[in-house]
């Protein structure tokens, strides 16, 4: 009979930004390793992962790893602030990390002295792909050494350019179909202008991106997998940088392809294959 | 499972049911009041809203924080049912919630004026140190960690919202539940309702967001209550927590539900991929509706009420 692998999950305490909005599944026999999942539009850290809570705890890869749901505001805050944030968060945890889990950790439970980070995998959907890429590049081109313990998986990127109008009315309502009729919609963000295909943000992204990485130079700045949905009609879909050629999974869309089932557990196998 | 795992799930549960919510205030008063042996006041607090309306601010207030104790008993319990948390008969929490569960007053509260299954099953397991329990464990303990990440999902996004309310009969700031089915029908105003900025958004708005994200609720419930099928007290235990919405005012909310959703298929063309539009339309309004029917079929309802009308009239009791 299998031991529970992770706690429920529980928010970080601050009332602050981003810890009110992170929630995470401590392993209750942990490892030095971690996953992150930063989702997309959508507001709340774990209901874009759909059943990646309950599945990962059964991979075996994952079963000592803590488990964190970074959440944020996807639809009004801008992508770098977005970034900045989310560096800062990482930050806390790789360099402040006996102070940070003391804080977090449930009652009764410890990790050993000095303890660290040697791996965290962060996966991200969507828009969290940009902020994920940029917070990283931020951090390695500022002499962090952190990020090099980083490990990107991408699923559905928006770093090539986004339809973001289309996403904000499908991820406000959780109703697919309403993307479809955004044009009526008058919604308002600097995402709108950062996500187009043409925007500076992302053309910038590229470039540092490229330039980091020239001569095999930081390789966490390159994704380990990145996995598209067959039927998007939210991103594009390009090759980013150095990035490996990406991986369709069948009969998918922008918002399914990152929520894997009981019955559908590609994208929890896509990532396994990472571990 | 390690002693210390699952003190540490008590401790989860109790963080958020309790100590950070109006239940804490609840025990608190049911406890001072039992104890000061004030039957008048407990009477009075606990009465049948239907008989006797609850307008008075400060008993909408301890209302509400004794309905919170009773849904963490019922989490309670659940985790009981899952062997989750360590046995209820041992902790702190155990002792005064058979000490509030006995009382005569709440007694007729939870069981007539309210009819709630949960706290009968967990004052019986109290009292009798034996209750409900799930024939295995290795996958009950994720199930029961996804049912926290929903419940809480439920309780910090959909519980207090207007959209309930509305479903429940209420008025909220002028609005019902049929000014969400009208703005349903208008495409260009639905959406413009749901992308309206957060400082802007009136009870409408929020209602219409709520709106998709209820369904949305009731389609993770229902895949969740899937996935246990083979533990059907647990599955059977999880849905009366949601019982006052799928049992009690089920048939009343799945109409109200399904004639919204009706409204859908009555939009026209999307400017984008109209060909996709209707059929796309078309399958989540059918998905939803025969969600929703599953959830007030009343067929999870049947594992634990069965029990309970095939045992002797005194088991469940208290």
């Amino acid at each position: 009979m299998p031991s529970q692998t992770h706690y429920v999950p529980r928010t970080l305490q601050g009332s602050d930004k981003p810890d009110r909005d992170v929630q995470v599944m401590f392993a209750t026999n942990p490892g030095p390793k971690a996953i992150l999942f930063i989702h997309g539009f959508s507001g709340k850290a774990i209901a874009t992962w759909s059943d990646f809570h309950e599945l990962l705890p059964d991979c075996s890869a994952c079963a000592d790893r803590d488990l964190y749901f970074y959440g944020y505001d996807g639809l009004r805050a801008g992508l770098i602030a977005s970034a900045s944030i989310f560096r800062g968060f990482l930050g806390r945890v790789f360099e402040d990390t006996g102070a940070f889990l003391a804080k977090n950790l449930p009652s009764g439970t410890t990790r050993p002295a000095g303890f660290q980070y040697e791996e965290l995998t962060i996966v991200a959907h969507s828009l969290g792909a940009v902020i994920a890429r940029r917070a990283l590049l931020d951090a390695t081109r500022s002499g962090k050494s952190w990020p090099t313990r980083t490990g990107l998986i991408l699923f559905a990127p928006a770093h090539s350019g986004a339809r973001v109008v289309e996403l904000a009315v499908e991820a406000t309502s959780r109703i697919g179909f309403l993307g479809l009729f955004a044009s009526a919609a008058r919604f308002k963000s600097p995402l709108i202008d950062e996500l187009d295909r043409k925007s500076p943000q992302l053309a910038n992204l590229l470039k540092e991106t490229l330039e980091s990485t020239e001569g095999g130079r930081n390789p966490h700045l390159i994704a380990k997998r990145v996995v598209i949905a067959e039927y998007d009609e939210i991103v594009f879909n390009d090759t980013f940088g150095n990035d490996p050629a990406p991986e369709s999974i069948p009969n998918t869309t922008h918002t399914s392809v990152c929520k894997p089932r009981s019955d559908f557990r590609q994208p929890l196998v896509e990532l396994e294959k990472c571990l | 499972m390690p002693v210390n795992v699952v003190q540490t799930n008590l401790e989860d549960i109790l963080d958020f049911y309790f100590e950070k919510s109006p239940a804490k205030a609840g025990a608190h008063y049911l406890l001072s009041t039992i104890h000061d042996g004030n039957d008048a006041a407990l009477t009075r607090m606990l009465r049948d809203y239907r008989t006797d309306p609850i307008i008075d601010p400060v008993e909408v207030v301890t209302r509400t924080s004794i309905d919170r104790l009773l849904t963490c008993y019922s989490v309670l319990e659940i985790a009981s049912i899952a062997r989750f948390i360590p046995p209820m008969t041992e902790i702190p929490i155990g002792k005064d919630a058979t000490e509030i569960l006995s009382n005569d007053r709440v007694s007729s509260y939870y069981r007539e004026f309210y009819p709630t299954i949960l706290p009968q099953l967990l004052i019986y397991r109290l009292k009798s140190g034996q209750g409900l329990k799930v024939s295995g464990q290795s996958s009950t303990d994720n199930s029961l960690i996804a049912f926290m990440s929903l419940d809480r999902f439920f309780v910090e996004s959909l519980e207090d919202g207007p959209l309930l309310r509305m479903l429940d009969s209420y008025t909220v700031d002028g609005y019902r539940f049929r000014h969400v089915a009208e703005l349903i029908s208008q495409p260009e105003a639905f959406i413009n309702a749901l992308t309206e900025a957060p400082e802007s958004r009136d009870a409408l708005a929020m209602a219409a967001r709520e709106f998709g994200q209820f369904l949305g609720f009731c389609g993770d419930l229902q895949k969740l209550l899937e996935r246990i099928e083979s533990e059907p007290l647990l599955q059977s235990a999880i849905w009366f927590h949601y019982g006052y919405w799928f049992n009690i005012i089920g048939s009343q909310l799945s109409k109200m539900l399904w004639q919204a959703l009706e409204t859908f298929l009555s939009w026209g063309d999307a400017q984008r991929k109209p060909d996709q539009a209707a059929s796309q339309i078309l399958k989540y309004v059918e998905d939803s509706k025969m969600t929703l029917t599953l959830l007030t079929s009343g067929r999870y309802a049947a594992p634990i009420q069965e029990l309970m009308n095939g045992q002797p009239s005194s088991r469940f009791a208290g």
